[in-house]
């Protein structure tokens, strides 16, 4: 063997690369391996990161200690904050990348990173011993040892291309697949299922007519920033457009007069896609009465012509994909650059990993990304993060870290891949977190740095900025509370000067600023309150404003408390616990949840059996152990 | 737990044509074997076949049966069941009973079969509580109430409703989680409308469910009134008239007598109160003590007066102690002036009944006239005006009511945040709110149906 290291992580994708940063900076001796040193952190599809619940991520990503947002910050050419006006909790930082920027500098990152070694090879086996994984195998017959390993094989495991009639191995656009790894883990004893996704063509921005299209500028007029660490920074103003372009009828009658050579519906394709994120055919042909399909042009970056274009994903033939192309006034004399493709790739069935990303079947292996039925940078990003994080911990003996869904979507995710069968690759959206109101990304840094920083991703001086902000609102808060306004010609004039309702009678200047069009500005101005900088004064407004509503939520995670903190052995023998309804008990079975919380959020168990459960682990009686 | 066998007659108690005992677990077949002699000799026990044959104690013949054995899960509680239909009255099924019991079955608890088949997943949270209704109904229109919602009425009712707040909901979701899609804005009018309609739903449903649970637990009437006033005789007469089905309740006391009566469909339980003015007598203060306790307990206080002699005093005395007690005034003895003097004998001066007592209700308890028109207003005023037919009620459970006070709440309260224009994503807490309190009836999760009603309804994929 060579080298010994702590930590091996298997692919530099967004998963695998903060793997390899988080533990190399917890002080572990980390490998990372990567098929190709020149596609570090590449982006295969869009070129964005962010929007709902994937900007949240990239946000907790950045307080827990992650490269994502820093490197975003340092690289976008536009940024836009979404929603902005549907409440503060769905408001979501979008921005697009440059993506060979992105790439560079995430692997002049790695690359500087101190007890991280880079190395481009194919790992080609896993080596375990008894039901504990050892190291790593390279086609070379290298091999490397290690306590942990970290594999984020995004779509190579088995990767297969397709194209209208043509398909090949590929893992992306012109690289190959990783074969021999699919074999290793089925020879571990994991169980592997496939699933599908696809990319759409890249044109050429000289042939297109950008005067026939919409633009879609970004948000240059405030600094956005994803990293709490730029707080402070001027806004961008160097940014550059999107476009927004819709198909024509011409467009819809010649996908469904090529329909008959697309791979979705000739069965060319078994894996499942995404219905987020469905073809241009699938749409054409589920929403039939749909005159028309946005699409929208992206530059892929400032030193490339490419332009994506999102919302086309096809897996047509180049030659319809090309006429489709030009049946849209602004496309009309484009050149494709890179035609559109479906891959098809195998990913580990969910269930087999525990909510801290190691397999429950070998002691030290830790899947992230796209391995476990996600899809997205951000999902894959916030996965490698908790796997590098518990592989450095359990390298060293130190116990696993688990994130809850009522504190992080990263928790939420987590939970769900432990607790959901996916029919479908995983993203993530608002929708499925309970507590949204809780989980703002405005409010990642107060919710989650503490951890990052016990441990060791958060340097003292960091943490002590946002612990200083967290006082800051508090004070900011309680001075509000103990401040009166009252109704005097001066500050009814004042409020009716700006639309406001005069007042009545005495009231206290945090009732003010619960109003819903009062800002901070006003009331400051009105009972001189302090100047505050930017992020604490959003904290203020929102804590005021939606003070019930989050109030009700906390009471909501309070009670639920008990049910997730209940811990289930993992080795409970279902099948000797009366009571428990067939489709329950196989449920059980399946998913082995680690806590009372998640055995009541698996499909098939109801109330009834949680409360089997509860009666049977309450009464003392050790559970039955298989 | 529930790994032994459990053993019950499973048809109501009295002297019916049929009775069956119902076996349930692994031992059902065994234990059912060692007291029955099939006829034929060929008898496979196949599942879901009838046997005939005898039940035999020894040599003795108990009784002439069928016996049907249905193999787990094919059955009403998933386990091994068998089920022996006897011919005789009441003693031989005491006695296959017991002898079922020595053959090591246990007598089963009240509900126990239903539990296992809820347990075991037969059923699901509604139809097992509707199974219970049936086991404890005391009335063909209980009966039926319970038997819409075994039959998913229910469920299917809260589904309308649901569907309705799911489809505002994705619509608000699909513009937050897909802002950038092609997703039409949520307005707010369409919206509103749409939640009204589910609103209403829900409402039609809780209007309904206080009739509901008073079918199911039925209501109860105490009879007031100074003595000689014929608190007995309308007691009796109330009785004569729902003759086939008196029931006596068991728990009488000594000094007020309870009688169960079907008031058309309505299972009410009458209490003739000894009296409840003050007493010097110690024996006596004892029967005013249960007296007014059972007043306390009642739904509705029949105050009787006699109008022969006019509203007196003491009426009045006994009115102020039913305090806020819904009272129906009857005034009694009519046969002795005339049903339409007494009427207005009662109304008018010089002792009018108070207006608090509405319209008192001429009748002879002796003659029994005036009889059908108590008991319509006894019926009309139980059921609060409400009179809804039993085919329209599916509520009858107060954790599905409070479910749904909840469910309608929430919606309430989204609709107010639409029209007072607070942004999307607080609209959507009380929706959710909303749908999870629905979901609690019918068992149905709330993020993965947001995401398919969105996914089924927009065309998402910027």
């Amino acid at each position: 063997m060579n080298k010994r290291y702590d930590v091996i992580v298997v692919g530099a994708g967004h998963a695998g690369c903060e793997a390899a940063l988080a533990a190399a900076r917890m002080g572990r001796a980390t490998l990372l391996l990567t098929l190709n040193l020149d596609s570090v952190a590449l982006m295969p599809c869009n070129p964005s990161i962010g929007g709902p619940a994937k900007g949240h991520l990239v946000r907790e990503i950045d307080a827990l200690g992650g490269q994502m947002a820093r490197t975003t910050d340092d690289t976008y050419i536009q940024i836009r904050m979404l929603n902005t006006g549907k409440g503060p909790a769905v408001q979501a930082l979008r921005a697009q990348s440059d993506k060979r920027q992105y790439g560079a500098l995430m692997r002049h990152t790695v690359e500087t990173q101190s007890r991280l070694d880079i190395k481009q090879a194919e790992a080609r086996s896993l080596i375990a011993e008894n039901g504990r994984i050892v190291g790593v195998e390279t086609s070379s017959g290298t091999q490397y040892e290690a306590a942990c390993v970290v594999l984020t094989t995004g779509t190579f495991l088995n990767g297969k291309l397709i194209r209208g009639e043509h398909s090949e191995p590929g893992g992306r656009s012109g690289e190959l697949p990783s074969l021999p790894l699919t074999d290793s883990l089925r020879a571990l004893g994991l169980r592997l299922g496939r699933l599908k996704t696809g990319t759409p063509p890249r044109v050429d921005s000289r042939t297109i007519d950008f005067d026939a299209a919409a633009i879609q500028p970004g948000d240059t007029d405030r600094p956005l920033y994803f990293s709490f660490a730029n707080a402070g920074r001027s806004a961008m103003t160097d940014q550059l457009p999107c476009h927004l372009v819709t198909t024509t009828a011409e467009t819809h009658r010649l996908i469904r007069e090529n329909l008959h050579r697309a791979p979705m519906f000739n069965g060319t394709i078994v894996g499942v896609g995404p219905r987020y994120c469905p073809s241009i055919e699938d749409k054409i042909v589920r929403f039939a009465d749909k005159p028309s399909h946005q699409l929208f042009l992206e530059p892929e970056g400032r030193q490339t012509l490419e332009v994506y274009v999102q919302g086309a994903n096809t897996s047509l033939p180049e030659d319809v994909q090309l006429a489709m192309l030009r049946s849209i006034p602004a496309l009309r004399s484009c050149e494709m650059m890179r035609v559109g493709y479906a891959v098809e790739y195998d990913y580990v069935l969910t269930n087999q990993v525990r909510v801290s990303m190691e397999t429950k079947l070998i002691r030290g292996l830790f899947l992230a990304g796209q391995i476990n039925g996600t899809t997205g940078y951000e999902e894959a990003a916030a996965q490698g993060l908790v796997a590098g994080i518990n592989a450095a911990r359990l390298a060293w003996g130190e116990d696993e870290v688990s994130l809850p869904r009522n504190s992080s979507y990263v928790g939420v995710m987590l939970d769900d891949l432990c607790t959901k069968e996916l029919t479908e690759p995983y993203r993530l959206f608002t929708s499925r977190a309970e507590y949204r109101l809780l989980l703002r990304q405005d409010n990642a840094d107060l919710r989650l740095s503490a951890l990052g920083h016990e441990l060791g991703l958060i340097s003292d001086e960091r943490f002590e900025r946002v612990e200083a902000k967290r006082r800051a609102v508090s004070t900011a808060l309680s001075g509000l509370r103990s401040t009166f306004l009252t109704p005097t010609p001066r500050v009814n004039a004042a409020l009716e000067e700006v639309g406001q309702a005069p007042l009545s009678k005495q009231m206290s200047a945090l009732d003010l600023l619960r109003r819903p069009e009062a800002s901070y500005d006003l009331v400051m101005a009105l009972s001189s309150q302090p100047e505050l900088p930017d992020e604490v004064r959003e904290q203020v407004d929102v804590e005021a404003k939606y003070e019930g509503y989050i109030a009700k939520q906390l009471v909501e995670v309070e009670r639920r408390a008990k049910l997730e903190c209940y811990p289930l052995p993992e080795d409970i023998d279902y099948d000797a616990i009366p009571g428990l309804r067939t489709e329950a008990r196989q449920r059980l079975k399946q998913f082995r949840p680690t806590t009372l919380g998640q055995a009541g959020r698996l499909y098939g168990v109801n109330p009834a059996d949680v409360a089997i459960l509860m009666v049977r682990l309450s009464k003392g009686q050790p559970a039955p152990v298989a | 737990m529930y790994d032994d066998t459990i053993v019950a007659i499973a048809t109501a108690p009295g002297e019916a044509g049929i009775g069956v005992i119902r076996l349930s677990g692994a031992s059902s077949l065994a234990i059912a074997r060692a007291l029955f002699r099939p006829s034929s000799a060929g008898c496979a026990y196949d599942s879901h076949r009838l046997y005939h044959g005898h039940v035999r104690d020894g040599d003795e013949t108990v009784d002439e049966v069928l016996l049907a054995y249905m193999q787990a899960p094919r059955s009403y509680t998933a386990e091994d069941v068998v089920e022996i239909h006897g011919h005789g009255g009441p003693a031989p099924l005491e006695r296959i009973l017991h002898l079922a019991i020595r053959q090591g079955a246990r007598l089963a608890n009240p509900g126990e079969f239903t539990l296992r088949a809820f347990l075991n997943g037969r059923l699901d949270l509604p139809q097992a509580e509707a199974v219970a209704d049936i086991i404890h109904s005391r009335s063909d229109a209980s009966l039926r109430l319970a038997v819409n919602q075994l039959g998913g009425r229910l469920s299917e009712a809260v589904d309308n409703a649901r569907r309705k707040i799911l489809s505002v909901t994705a619509q608000l979701e699909a513009n937050i989680d897909f802002s950038e899609d092609d997703v039409p804005p949520a307005a707010a009018e369409p919206m509103i409308d749409e939640l009204s309609a589910a609103a209403e739903d829900v409402q039609r449903l809780l209007r309904a469910a206080d009739e509901g649970i008073l079918y199911r637990r039925g209501a109860r009437v105490a009879i007031a009134g100074r003595p000689n006033a014929g608190k007995s005789s309308l007691l009796n007469a109330l009785l004569r008239s729902n003759r086939a089905i008196v029931t006596p309740i068991a728990g009488t006391t000594r000094d007020t007598i309870e009688e169960g009566i079907n008031l058309g469909g309505l299972p009410v339980v009458l209490i003739d109160t000894a009296g409840i003015t003050q007493t010097q007598d110690p024996v006596e203060r004892i029967g005013v003590d249960r007296s007014r306790q059972a007043i306390e307990q009642a739904d509705l206080v029949l105050l009787v007066f006699d109008s022969a002699v006019g509203w007196q005093r003491e009426d009045d005395e006994i009115l102020a102690a039913l305090q806020g007690k819904p009272v129906l005034a009857v005034a009694n003895k009519v046969d002795l002036l005339g049903r339409q003097e007494g009427a207005q004998r009662s109304d008018g001066s010089p002792h009018p009944a108070p207006d608090r007592t509405a319209r008192p209700v001429p009748l002879s308890a002796m003659t029994g006239d005036g009889l059908p028109d108590l008991e319509a207003e006894l019926r009309r005023r139980l059921l609060a005006g409400g009179g809804a037919a039993v085919d329209d009620i599916l509520v009858n459970n107060l954790r599905h009511k409070t479910l749904l006070e909840e469910a309608g709440g929430h919606v309430e309260e989204a609709i107010e945040s639409i029209r007072a224009g607070r942004a999307a994503d607080f609209v959507s807490i009380d929706l959710r709110s909303a749908l999870s309190a629905l979901g609690a009836i019918t068992g149905t999760e709330v993020s993965e149906s947001i995401l398919d009603e969105i996914f089924s309804r927009f065309c998402i994929g910027k």
